[in-house]
């Protein structure tokens, strides 16, 4: 008779399986293929209709815990976004509602990746983007955003007065943005705000939350969005900056079969015990 | 709080809103209506000073109590304090500390989940009824569409998933959805007419 594992020793077993199989794709790349889906195309082709010296109000509402998931895909976001500004004026305006979070990593990816990176070469703070950080109060700033932006934003990130900021003094509410993007875990906050306002909304949102944007993408109030970590790769893939997302969908792939394997063999064994029993009971 | 209080403060809250609601809809006195929806914003700050004090002098008092560990609390405490004050003067370091030991902890945190899910898909999912067969072979369905592997194994796994998400899935978030907007709308109306009255104690 086999020694039975206790359930602390099963539990072990199942870490050290999950943690050597998501450490696999570092040492073996596996490369399936990811196919790009319409919602990822409809996300960079909405980005990319920006009319040139248009507006992009993104809002960056990810926690540290979604950056897990969401933070690659915003990182090739912002460099999208950078390249825009650089090649037709887009200017862009960064801010943060949902939690303090949101307005650090913000203000990480342009120091971290967009500065190094050369995508704010030829650019300028104030002229081109702006970050105004952590605007406390989530729908009522949200609201404030799209009604007034100087009324709910004093200062920027950095404590610059807003009026001070050159490319504020023509960029007051709505009417003068022309892309509205966020990212994060939540959605109908954002729809009950921004939703009916006119203009394109796109939204990065995690995996799973991801079944609460559907209806407000039926209704043709969001345009389109990115699904999870999955949609960050496919994005990444299409603007060709590829980063954590893509190199992660390895390691998701055999999280996921592992995740099946969990789910159906212990299910298997149950249903041929179960049966068994039946079968004995009924001799 | 006093009855005539309770209105008062019911009152206070239902004329700025019905104010919003009329330049919303009539689209007139706006940039008022916009000054007003500025004032959360105003007031979500005031919150944070409240939350900062709360945590400091939850913290503290377990430490000069010395209640059970309470070397936690003084921890807590003394992170937030150094953060806070690295954050004034120091704006390089609080740049290191933030990228370098929060945001990391936070993220290690957060995946954790992952080895929890784990143990509850092996503990807590056994077929004892149709309805959990159902939501079992949905859920496989759904992470198959999710991953590359689905459609490496089969192109049929991504149709089917989407469908999932899309059909099913999608009808129960429509209905959620209704049922908050309703609910919201129900409250607004209860507020506005006094009926509403728990946060101020009634």
């Amino acid at each position: 008779m086999s020694p039975k594992l206790s359930p602390l020793n099963q539990d072990r077993l199942i870490f050290i399986v999950y943690i050597l199989l998501i450490a696999l794709p570092s040492l073996l790349v596996v490369g399936l293929p990811l196919p790009v889906t319409s919602l990822a195309k409809s996300f960079h082709s909405t980005i990319e209709g920006v009319r040139d010296r248009g507006v992009v109000l993104w809002v960056t509402d990810q926690t540290f815990g979604t950056w897990v998931e969401l933070g690659s895909g915003e990182i090739a976001i912002y460099k999208h976004l950078f390249s825009l500004a650089q090649r037709r004026g887009i200017r862009l305006v960064f801010a943060t509602t949902y939690n303090a979070d949101g307005a650090v990593l913000s203000a990480s990816i342009v120091q971290d990746h967009i500065i190094p990176g050369g995508f704010a070469k030829g650019l300028k703070y104030g002229e081109n983007w702006v970050q105004l950080g952590w605007l406390p109060g989530w729908e009522a700033s949200l609201r404030g955003l799209v009604t007034d932006i100087h009324k709910v934003a004093r200062a920027d990130y950095f404590g610059t007065p807003i009026e001070k900021i050159p490319m504020m003094k023509d960029i007051t509410s709505v009417k003068d943005i022309d892309l509205l993007g966020h990212s994060g875990y939540y959605i109908d906050e954002y729809g009950r705000q921004w939703g009916g306002l006119g203009k394109p909304w796109v939204v990065s949102i995690s995996a799973t939350t991801v079944a609460m944007a559907k209806p407000w993408f039926e209704k043709g109030i969001v345009t389109t969005y990115l699904n999870g970590q999955r949609g960050c790769a496919e994005y990444e893939a299409l603007t060709g900056y590829r980063g954590l997302a893509t190199s992660a969908m390895d390691a998701q792939s055999l999280g996921h079969l592992l995740a099946i394997a969990i789910l159906i063999v212990p299910n298997a064994l149950y249903l041929a015990r179960k049966g068994l029993r039946r079968s004995n009971s009924t001799r | 709080m006093s009855e005539i209080m309770r209105k008062a403060v019911v009152l206070s809250f239902a004329i700025p809103a019905l104010f919003i609601v009329f330049s919303y809809y009539t689209g007139a006195v706006k940039s008022e209506a916009a000054r007003l929806i500025a004032w959360p914003v105003t007031l979500a700050n005031f919150s944070i000073i409240l939350g900062v004090a709360t945590f400091t002098r939850y913290h503290l008092e377990r430490v000069t109590k010395r209640t059970e560990q309470w070397p936690f609390n003084l921890i807590a405490v003394a992170s937030f304090m150094i953060t806070f004050v690295l954050a004034l003067v120091a704006k390089s370091t609080y740049d290191y500390v933030v990228s370098n030991v929060v945001i990391v902890l936070q993220i290690s945190l957060m995946s954790f989940i992952s080895f929890y899910n784990f143990t509850l898909f092996y503990r807590a999912t056994r077929v004892r009824t149709a309805e959990v067969g159902l939501l079992l072979v949905s859920a496989i369905l759904v992470m198959l569409w999710m991953a590359p592997v689905g459609e490496a194994v089969s192109p049929a796994f991504p149709t089917i998933g989407k469908w999932i998400n899309d059909i099913p899935s999608g009808g129960a978030m429509r209905g959620i959805l209704i049922g908050i907007a309703v609910g919201i709308i129900g409250l607004f109306v209860r507020s506005l007419i006094g009926y509403e009255r728990s946060y101020v104690g009634g």
